[in-house]
């Protein structure tokens, strides 16, 4: 998890991934950050997320994202 | 019809008191009929079009629910993970329709809205005889082609997505494409949104009916105080824009901006007033738009229902797609995360564009209204995080208010460039616009001496601007309260006195100052697209 959140910090810096639980719905995560999430994740884990899967709650927190990629390896 | 005309009030009453009369569950019965009637009366055969293409898109969406029905099935007692893998499994089975009845509703919305377009530039750029024999094509678009065909893609995806269960009734179906207050102009209503309201048993609530009342007030106020008193100037200047020059542009780029807002937006409030008098809650599809501090944010606000479906139905699967992925890796190794976010993404967010631009018509001038949108998010993009440092340099208090309406300002001027691009007659006019605007500054009009609208007339505007200025910002700060009350909700909290007082001033003021009567014009701009 620690590994995942410096990726999502690589990406986005400035952001408390650890406690925030809004990103979408706060507006903090943008259509782009999302793809560039979205590609590292498929780079390094291997993992596609699909495009129907591209919803607020499970882009909400680091910790939902997380569980999304586990599910889908 | 048009829904400023007395014809609309009566058939909407009728209407009202029939659903109402009617039992629960047969209420959805009177608003598919209500929505044929509206519907049929611009034309049986366009009618006979949308009911065909309803009966196509039903047929394969059965087919479509057969698999998510046996989907159900296999995955009852499974784990989330072995869920997933049944349904990406099921998902395969499923494209095979999908692609089908999209290719059927994209083909019939490209002859109706891009053929013609196509064969003209094709006979242009190519000098055959064989292609020059072509004969000119231009078939009448049906109403809200453009609005309809989108709902039909997104009940399509959702169901791919298995996001929806099909519709097994087909006349519900066939209500929800064709409901009255949003087939024409939209808001692009996803099934999920509307399709559980329309079927409920809704009883007859006077509140209800008041709060639908005040917004088809309110609508037809921007649209026929502001919108339709703007016009006969804009109309003037954009018919004929050669005759001009200098900073006139700028005032008509301002004045198309503001009667563009509430023209559409005036319709929407109708619409959804309308609709509310049914009980149902279409999506808002404005959120005060000019009070956006970047681009990307006015297209939040901005024909919501058509910027969420093109990020959602667009911009996500092409960017999601391997290709984009590897691409995507591939330029932030190279060029940093920052630059490489936005240039991986541009590809995509060019193509939204460009199709956004498209969607509103095939003509060049929407084409490159969309792709100056998409360069300008694009750059937003890339330019955020140095101007955030540059900001944080220069020690600018970025919560202040002067620096926030400096910013929407900014912001607004980009749109009214936009606006430009957009209303010329060919790339060229445009140009001109633009060009003069920026140079030919020694050129002054009076606006009430050179110009069909009489100084009256522009007192009207300016103070109706004023009302909807307050109106706004009033809207707005309730809003920030995030207490989830909205003016309509505060109005309801008042004497019913001051209630009631506050409907007969909105009728009067349309009545007094409103445009109608012969020569005026029921269209919406949006109608058109």
């Amino acid at each position: 998890m620690k590994e995942f959140i410096e990726m999502l910090k690589k990406i986005k810096p400035n952001v408390d991934f650890e406690n925030e639980e809004a990103l979408v719905d706060d507006g903090i995560l943008e259509s782009l950050d999302i793809i560039s999430i979205i590609s590292e994740i498929a780079d390094k884990y291997g993992v596609v997320i699909p495009s129907d899967e591209i919803i607020p709650d499970n882009f909400n927190s680091a910790v939902a994202l997380y569980e999304l990629v586990e599910d889908l390896k | 019809m048009s829904v400023i005309s007395y014809l609309f009030i009566v058939f909407l009453i009728c209407t009202l008191i029939i659903y109402y009369i009617m039992p629960g569950k047969f209420q959805w019965i009177v608003l598919l009929g209500a929505s044929l009637v509206f519907y049929g009366y611009a034309g049986i055969k366009y009618l006979l079009l949308v009911v065909t293409e309803a009966v196509i898109v039903y047929l394969f969406s059965l087919r479509m629910q057969k698999s998510l029905d046996e989907q159900e099935i296999l995955a009852r007692d499974a784990d989330r993970r072995t869920a997933r893998k049944i349904k990406n499994t099921e998902k395969v089975k499923r494209k095979k329709y999908l692609v089908a009845a999209l290719f059927i509703v994209i083909t019939i919305l490209v002859i109706f809205k891009a053929l013609g377009f196509l064969i003209e530039n094709i006979k242009r750029f190519v000098p055959i005889d064989r292609i020059q024999d072509i004969p000119d094509f231009k078939l009448v678009a049906p109403l809200g082609i453009s609005f309809y065909t989108f709902m039909i893609i997104s009940y399509l995806v959702d169901l791919y997505n298995g996001r929806i269960s099909a519709q097994r009734n087909f006349l519900k179906y066939l209500t929800y494409v064709m409901y009255f207050p949003h087939v024409t102009q939209g808001p692009i209503a996803r099934y999920e949104e509307v399709g559980h309201q329309m079927w409920e048993h809704h009883r007859f609530n006077s509140d209800v009916i008041m709060r639908g009342v005040w917004l088809i007030i309110w609508g037809a106020f921007k649209k026929m105080v502001i919108a339709d008193r703007i016009s006969a100037f804009t109309t003037e200047i954009f018919g004929d824009v050669f005759s001009y020059k200098g900073m006139i542009f700028w005032a008509v780029g301002i004045a198309y901006s503001i009667q563009i807002y509430c023209d559409f937006s005036g319709c929407m409030d109708i619409m959804r007033g309308a609709s509310e008098c049914f009980g149902i809650v279409l999506g808002e599809n404005f959120r005060r738009p000019y009070f956006s501090q970047t681009l990307p944010e006015f297209w939040r606000r901005w024909h919501i229902s058509l910027g969420a479906f093109f990020r959602e139905y667009v911009f996500y699967p092409v960017s999601t797609s391997k290709l984009f992925l590897k691409l995507n890796v591939k330029i932030r190794d190279h060029i940093g995360n920052v630059v490489g976010k936005v240039f991986a993404a541009s590809i995509p967010i060019l193509c939204v564009w460009i199709l956004t631009g498209l969607w509103h018509g095939a003509v060049w001038n929407y084409i490159a209204w969309g792709l100056y949108h998409g360069i300008l998010i694009c750059m937003s993009t890339l330019f955020e995080q140095p101007l955030d440092r540059l900001t944080h340099r220069l020690k600018i208090r970025t919560e202040c208010a002067s620096w926030q309406i400096f910013r929407m300002l900014r912001t607004f001027v980009l749109c009214v460039i936009g606006r430009l691009i957009f209303m010329g007659q060919g790339i060229g006019s445009s140009i001109w616009m633009i060009r003069s605007g920026f140079t030919d500054w020694g050129k002054v009009y009076d606006l009430v001496g050179d110009f069909t609208l009489a100084q009256g007339e522009w007192s009207v505007i300016l103070i109706s601007c004023i009302v909807l200025l307050a109106v706004s910002i009033a809207q707005e700060i309730l809003e920030r309260r995030e207490t989830g009350e909205d003016i309509r909700g505060w109005l309801m909290r008042q004497n019913v006195w001051f209630r009631w007082l506050v409907m007969v001033v909105g009728i009067s003021s349309i009545v007094i100052c409103g445009v109608y009567g012969s020569g005026a014009t029921k269209a919406f701009i949006y109608e058109q697209f």
